[in-house]
């Protein structure tokens, strides 16, 4: 199993210090997906169309490869979310392991 | 359901017999591997992870028993609109990927073992820091006992009633005890790696059943529209519904995203590049598991009716033990699911359990009982709490068996208070003016609301279902508050510059 050699861990433990000034210089990332000003908008859109508020209430509409269109059209929002935060994390999540 | 002993024989139980022997070993195996007797070495496993270990951990962590037991079940009860699970989980890693990139710079550089070291790191508050200890435990805790409860349910329907429920917890909890001791995190990772290959195997396998027999999903649809009398279950919702469904996501991504032990696997990552790789595998898991749970919900529509909630949350069970006697084939399957369902259980309970015993021990226990306790002490005192709460939630998992509590029923409780700690993560990551003061005003209003939707749900205020007011879960409705106050508060009485920033005080 992928576990590193070294004898000592190369972290240190926090014991409850508050150096603030620290702190707020370190929560600087280079790069990361909530910073991308199109991100929280996309993401917005495809959680509020994966929801049916637009259809009326009581539809069942067309039935596609077993379960109707309304349901499809939720899951494939919920796809594009997913595929939304596979961008975000692997094309604007960058930074110096801190580690 | 598992009343009568079913055509399995005992190769199930010499199934689960050899699978339990292969958790204690590894157990020890993670013992042999610790490399010093720290917090770090045993709560994160020495922050070690690669990429295999470290996505099967999360995986294994994230889908649990109840999303066997409990997602399939209410699928069976809603109908469509469940649909929205698969939403939900996928949320929980992109909310993740929100304030994931700073918390995890942060733990780096600063060493947190646990999510309370950030909160006091971040906000100075010992109360704020002990308030979100207790809601966080509080909500670990009601997360484990669902666990006790699907495990009860597992072994007794794999050993077809040979073995009964609570023997079958107690038997499961002295295993996952015994591992969890010897080695740790590494030990829990290790045999989550195991347990989220076996999970999915097990989910494949529910795919293989959904779509061969009876004619697959199509002649489920087809049958419930037409013959069951139950439409609605195809239909659009109504406004309330569409709430629910709005109030469901929210509860949910911002409830499941700060899960404890989620965060500590992040802190256990070797590096960025494995963390960034598992999260963005997980965030496609719920296509493979949540999406199953519910397709599996859904045909079982088709084929029972009027089971009661109780009986609903055994509704993957029922339809394993319905074609079981197909073939000499589908009986391995059905072996296979049923030890996948074990181990998903499994997995979860020892993460929750392991997460508690680190927030006990390194957050309340060497800050304000015994701050002069050496590494051992710690951990000791660690090991020796996780035992007695176990032993005090297998007592619970009995009186929940007396009182046919439903699986669902116990994550909202869990989920509605843990949800209310979001805006230390969400906000504090990001608004430098958000203070402690504020935050832990709206953490205890956002708490208060919920009890108090919830008292009002048990005398019978707004109807049984939702349990709050317009379908709106009582979480969401505490919620609001609690951000509200955290806008209103940071925009009137900031967090004071860096420098004016005062060190530890006492409590």
């Amino acid at each position: 199993m992928n576990d590193r050699e070294e004898n000592e861990s190369p972290f240190p433990e926090y014991k409850g210090e508050r150096d603030m000034d620290a702190f707020w210089k370190a929560i600087t990332v280079k790069q990361e997906p909530s910073k991308q000003k199109w991100f929280l908008p996309v993401l917005i859109v495809l959680v509020v169309c994966s929801v049916p508020w637009y259809r009326s209430e009581g539809e069942m509409g067309y039935v596609l490869l077993g379960f109707p269109v309304w349901i499809w059209t939720s899951i494939v929002c919920s796809l594009g979310v997913a595929i939304l935060t596979a961008i975000g994390i692997f094309g604007f999540w960058k930074d110096d392991d801190p580690g | 359901m598992n009343d009568g002993v079913h055509e399995l024989g005992i190769t199930p139980i010499v199934f689960l017999a050899v699978y339990l022997f292969v958790m204690i070993g590894i157990g020890w195996l993670g013992k042999l591997r610790a490399r010093e007797k720290s917090l770090r070495d045993f709560y994160l496993g020495g922050s070690s992870f690669g990429v295999f270990v470290l996505f099967l951990t999360l995986f294994a962590t994230q889908y649990s028993g109840n999303t066997m037991l409990g997602f399939t079940g209410r699928s069976y009860r809603e109908g469509g609109t469940y649909v929205v699970s698969i939403m939900f989980m996928v949320l929980t890693i992109t909310m993740i990927s929100l304030y994931g990139p700073r918390l995890f710079r942060l733990s780096r550089k600063f060493g947190y073992i646990t999510p309370a070291d950030y909160i006091y790191h971040r906000f100075g508050s010992h109360w704020l820091r002990i308030i979100c200890v207790v809601l966080l435990c509080w909500g670990l805790a009601n997360y484990i006992l669902e666990q006790l409860v699907a495990m009860g349910h597992a072994v007794e329907g794999l050993s077809g009633g040979r073995i009964d429920f609570m023997t079958g917890v107690i038997l499961l909890v002295i295993v996952m005890l015994t591992y969890e001791t010897l080695g740790g995190m590494r030990s829990v990772a290790w045999t989550d790696a195991i347990q989220g290959i076996l999970l999915v195997g097990g989910f494949s396998i529910i795919l293989y059943i959904i779509l061969t027999f009876d004619g697959g999903l199509t002649a489920a649809t087809e049958k419930i529209a037409a013959e069951n009398g139950q439409p609605a279950k195809l239909q659009v919702p109504g406004w309330q519904g569409i709430r629910t469904w709005f109030s469901t996501l929210l509860l949910l991504m911002f409830g499941v995203s700060v899960y404890p032990h989620a965060i500590q696997r992040f802190f256990s990552a070797r590096s960025l590049t494995t963390l960034r790789i598992s999260l963005a595998g997980m965030v496609f898991m719920p296509f493979l598991t949540t999406m199953l749970a519910f397709t599996l919900g859904f045909i079982a529509i088709s084929r029972f009716t009027d089971l009661s909630t109780f009986e609903s949350d055994q509704v993957t069970l029922l339809m394993l033990l319905d074609i079981i006697n197909e073939s000499d084939f589908i009986r391995w399957l059905v072996i296979t699911v049923f030890v996948a369902l074990v181990a998903a259980i499994m997995s979860t309970t020892d993460s929750a359990l392991l997460s508690i015993q680190s927030m006990i021990t390194k957050d309340i226990y060497s800050v304000y009982i015994n701050p002069k306790a050496s590494q051992q002490g710690l951990l000791l005192s660690g090991k020796l709490f996780g035992w007695i709460l176990i032993a005090f939630l297998v007592g619970m998992t009995w009186v929940s068996r007396q009182t046919e509590s439903s699986i669902w029923t116990l994550i909202r409780l869990k989920l509605e208070f843990m949800v209310q700690i979001s805006p230390v993560f969400i906000l504090g990551l990001f608004w430098r003016r958000l203070s402690g003061r504020s935050v832990l005003c709206g953490v205890l209003v956002g708490t208060g609301i919920t009890l108090v939707l919830w008292v009002g749900a048990a005398l019978g205020y707004w109807d049984a279902a939702s349990r709050s007011p317009l379908g709106i879960s009582a979480g969401v409705w505490g919620l609001t508050a609690n951000y509200l106050i955290c806008f209103i508060g940071g925009l009137l009485w900031p967090e004071p510059e860096p420098s004016q920033s005062v060190s530890s005080g006492k409590i």
